[in-house]
Order: C-alpha cells, then sequence, then structure tokens
C-alpha cells in the first residue's frame, strides 16, 4: 500500500501522515490515533509504526492543519478536569470555522469521514446543517452543489406542496 | 480499493466538489428542521426522494411534539398521506384562514365521527405536558352544547418549574415569553391536522382576587356566515385555548385547566355541531404559512378591534331601531284608538 516509506520518526511515537497531494505531516500518536482510519491501519500491525508513512487518499494538505489542530484541541477538552466551560469549548468551534468558506466545509466533511472520526464529522455537518438553515432553494442547491433536474411543472408542483416553508426566509 | 486509489491520486490534483450522498443523507439531513428540510426537498429529484424518508420526519414531528408519538395518533399519521410529512406541513404553519368559504364547500365536508386533540406545552424549550384526547363528535352531547374541549380532569394538577416569587409583572411577562403551546386536531376521517394554537401567548392575565393566572392563545378564522359581512356576528370566530395556572407566593406553579373553546365576534359560544364544521373547514381549506412570533397576537389585537367596532354599530342600530319601534307603537296605538272610537260610534249609532 504506502511503498515509499522515506520518512524517519526520532522523535518519540510519531506517525507520518501523507496527505492526498503527497505533502507529508509528522503527528504526535496519540492525535493520530484520534483518526480511526490512522488506527485501523496498525491494528495487528504494531511493529509498522515506527517508521510508515499512512496515505490518507482523501485528505488535501490545505485542510490537515486545521484537522489536527481539531483533533489536539478536542482531546485535550475531553481529558482535562474538571471539564472546559462550554464557552470556551464554543469558542474554539466558533474560531474554527471562521473564513471557511462552504466549499472548505464541504471538503472537509469529506475527510473528517474518510479519517472516520465521528466527533469532527458531527460537528462539520451540523455546521453545514446551520449554514442552511432557513435558506431559500436556490441557495441550498448552491450550497450542495447541486443540479436542478425538474421540469419546471414538477418544480412548480413540489414549490406549491412545500410553499407553507418559504415564507420568512433568510436572505441569502 | 485503497491501492487503486492510490495510483490515481497520488501526484494529481486533488480536489473534492460534491459530498457523498450518504453523508447528506445520515449526517446533514439528520439535523436539519422541517423548513429547511422542505426546501431541499425543492432542490432535485435526488434531494426530493432523499428527504421524503419517513424516519427524518417522524424524528422531526417527534421531536417538536412529543404528544404524536401516542399510538392512537400514530396509527392515524399512518393514513395520511406523506405520513409524517403531512403532519408536519399541516400542523407546523400557522393556519390563516380569512377568507369566507361557500355555503357549499361547507355542505360538503366530510363527516367526522371523532376529533383527536394532540397538545403539548412547553416552557423555555422544556415539555410541560402532552396530552392526546378524543372527543366524539356524533352524539347530542357533544352537538348542542356550547364546544368545549377540556384536558385535565376536575382534581388534575400538573406541576411546573415556574416559581411564584417577586413582582407579579415579572412574572407574567415571564409566562408570556416562555410558555408555548401547540393544539393540533386531527380528523379521524380526513387524514389530516390542523394547529388550532398561535403557540405564544396572545394574553397573559392575573385573577385579582384568586391570584390564578390565565394565559390565552387565539387563532381567528373566517366564520361560516358571511352572507350579512361585517354584520355578521361569526364574519370571524376565535378559537381560545385557556391554560390556568395557580400557585402560593414561594411555591412553584401548576397548571390546573387547560381547555379550548370557540367564540363568536359577540364573545358567545359556538355549539359543538358549528364548531365541528369550521374546524372541518379550517383543517380541509385553511391555508398554511410560516407565521412570525408575534403574529398571532397582532391577528388577535385586530380581531378585538373588529369587535369592538360591531358592537358600536350594533349599538346605533339597536338605538336606531328602538326609536322606529317607538314611534311605530305611538303609530299604532293611536291608530287603535281612532278604530275604537270609530267602532264605538258605530255601536252608538246603531242601538
Amino acid at each position: 500500500m504506502a511503498s515509499s516509506s522515506s520518512s524517519s520518526s526520532t522523535q518519540v511515537k510519531k506517525i507520518t501522515l501523507k496527505a492526498a497531494d503527497g505533502k507529508h505531516f509528522e503527528v504526535e500518536e496519540p492525535v493520530a490515533m484520534e483518526m480511526e482510519t490512522v488506527k485501523s491501519f496498525f491494528v495487528g500491525n504494531e511493529d509498522a509504526m515506527k517508521d510508515m508513512v499512512v496515505p490518507l487518499l482523501n485528505v488535501s494538505s490545505e485542510h490537515m492543519p486545521a484537522i489536527l489542530d481539531f483533533y489536539r484541541n478536542h482531546s485535550e477538552f475531553r481529558k482535562r478536569t474538571p471539564p472546559p466551560p462550554a464557552e470556551e469549548v464554543k469558542a474554539f468551534n466558533e474560531a474554527f470555522l471562521e473564513n471557511k468558506s462552504d466549499e472548505q466545509l464541504m471538503e472537509m466533511i469529506m475527510a473528517a469521514n474518510f479519517l472516520n472520526t465521528k466527533e469532527l464529522l458531527n460537528f462539520l455537518t451540523e455546521a453545514a446543517a446551520n449554514r442552511i438553515k432557513n435558506k431559500s432553494v436556490e441557495y441550498v442547491r448552491a450550497f450542495f452543489g447541486i443540479e436542478n433536474d425538474f421540469t419546471p411543472e414538477e418544480e412548480a408542483r413540489i414549490r406549491a406542496e412545500n410553499e407553507w416553508a418559504f415564507d420568512g426566509l433568510d436572505e441569502d | 480499493m485503497a491501492s487503486g486509489a492510490a495510483t490515481t491520486v497520488d501526484g494529481s490534483v486533488f480536489s473534492i466538489s460534491t459530498v457523498h450522498p450518504d453523508i447528506i443523507q445520515t449526517h446533514i439531513l439528520t439535523q436539519l428542521d422541517g423548513p429547511t428540510l422542505a426546501a431541499a426537498a425543492c432542490t432535485s429529484s435526488y434531494f426530493h426522494s432523499l428527504t421524503r424518508n419517513e424516519k427524518l420526519w417522524q424524528e422531526i414531528c417527534a421531536s417538536a411534539w412529543p404528544s404524536v408519538k401516542d399510538p392512537r395518533v400514530q396509527t392515524l399519521i399512518s393514513m395520511f398521506p406523506s405520513g409524517h410529512k403531512s403532519l408536519f406541513s399541516d400542523s407546523f404553519p400557522v393556519l390563516d384562514l380569512q377568507r369566507p368559504q361557500s355555503k357549499h364547500t361547507l355542505d360538503s365536508l366530510p363527516s367526522t365521527t371523532e376529533l383527536i386533540s394532540a397538545v403539548d406545552i412547553f416552557y423555555e424549550n422544556n415539555l410541560l405536558f402532552s396530552k392526546v384526547k378524543e372527543t366524539e363528535t356524533v352524539t347530542g352531547w357533544f352537538q348542542f352544547p356550547p364546544f368545549r374541549i377540556d384536558l385535565l380532569g376536575e382534581k388534575e394538577l400538573v406541576p411546573t418549574p415556574i416559581s411564584v416569587a417577586g413582582e407579579s409583572d415579572v412574572l407574567l411577562k415571564q409566562l408570556e415569553d416562555k410558555l408555548s403551546l401547540s393544539w393540533i386536531i386531527i380528523d379521524s376521517s380526513g387524514r389530516k391536522a390542523v394547529n388550532l394554537s398561535s403557540r405564544w401567548p396572545v394574553s397573559v392575565e392575573q385573577h385579582w382576587l384568586t391570584r390564578e393566572v390565565q394565559v390565552k392563545y387565539a387563532v381567528i378564522v373566517a366564520g361560516d356566515d358571511q352572507r350579512w359581512g361585517s354584520f355578521s356576528t361569526r364574519e370571524f370566530v376565535e378559537f381560545e385555548i385557556l391554560v390556568t395556572l395557580g400557585g402560593k407566593e414561594g411555591g412553584e406553579m401548576y397548571v390546573k385547566e387547560v381547555c379550548m373553546q370557540m367564540k363568536d365576534m359577540e364573545e358567545k359560544n359556538l355549539s359543538g355541531r358549528d364548531s365541528l364544521v369550521i374546524i372541518q373547514n379550517c383543517i380541509a381549506n385553511g391555508k398554511r404559512k410560516q407565521g412570525k412570533r408575534d403574529e398571532g397576537k397582532h391577528k388577535y389585537k385586530e380581531f378585538r378591534v373588529r369587535k369592538t367596532e360591531k358592537k358600536d354599530r350594533k349599538q346605533k342600530v339597536e338605538r336606531f331601531l328602538n326609536i322606529g319601534c317607538f314611534s311605530g307603537f305611538i303609530a299604532f296605538c293611536s291608530f287603535k284608538l281612532w278604530v275604537m272610537l270609530l267602532y264605538s260610534i258605530c255601536n252608538y249609532s246603531a242601538s
């Protein structure tokens, strides 16, 4: 699978991850193990840990730093006693989403799905759901990149069925 | 699969434009509220089919109205054209029925044997009370007396976390802001539902002596009698839901009464039979729209102004009629006197 294992991890337990575009990231083991996909890579293959590069086929290097940052912070939140105040977690999450375009958000959802981490996936999909709440049909279409394949008659009929939902929408 | 993908991805430009459908279905659609899910249904045929998932709507309905989880209600919903989606689009938006219906439409309504009420009261998003009640609509017990559905038994009390302390103005304001009520009515024959509550209170009043608080929810709809226009006392009618709360100073409030009635513009109660026609009309023909929070209160105020205007007009007419009657009476009396006089003259001359 990962044929080129060129990276060396001299530090205590670091794992090298390779993003889809070939860039390498050295990550502390506990952080890397937050990702089920990486974890499953090593199950029953403990010897491999030291010098193996884990290829992450669906994760662009653009999003890796942010995603790793999320894991680091959230695992720290989970371990801390007493648990951190809700405001602190909220502030981190809000800062995380700030300046992220819809497209970037979608890409990260795909990444979280590939990495198989429930916490990140739930967090990102909830953010996506919030972004389309109370928005027009056109907005939702653009958000998901959906192509409208209804005939005008079909669309008119379906819109009429759901007419009640369309007043009081937010500005797009 | 992984190795195959690795060869193609390795070194090539990485891009993702669309999210996997299963992520959309299992992670995003499940987090949407009803109106957004309805908007998503209109985007494409694929999304339309995804959003027809009965479970999605079932979850949305159950979290909005825990009462609909009742097996009796579930059986009725299973007969709705689109199951829980129909229930939601019938009952979530605000009822809007301002235009009169023709006599023909009213006569052609299906005959129903039972109305099922599914009621939920929330205080600050926490469920206080949830109840399903069946009301038969066939016997004279329902048809002739004033229409009234009571949800609580005579000595039944529902505890609340609302404490009675401090200024009563503050308490009333608190209730107005936080106590919401939904009253869904399902017609056992019609496979449709309607919500007859304004969701948020239209008025909150405290009785000066008993200190009991009455929270009122009201929906105003076109009545069944539009023939005389603004002279009709049933040009518009009011569904009135009253929640009565009691409680001692320092303790917590409890709900002691939850009831629905229907009143005309002179505040007279409508009979069961008349109310049933209007309820069925609302279910079948009422438009549904996504109302703003203060809309119910605003409409209620308008209705009150209309009622006062009608009362004034009626008084004027009555005054006019009184004068008319009086002069008529005088005319009649003088005529009778004249006849009697003539009669006695004739009698006298005959003898």
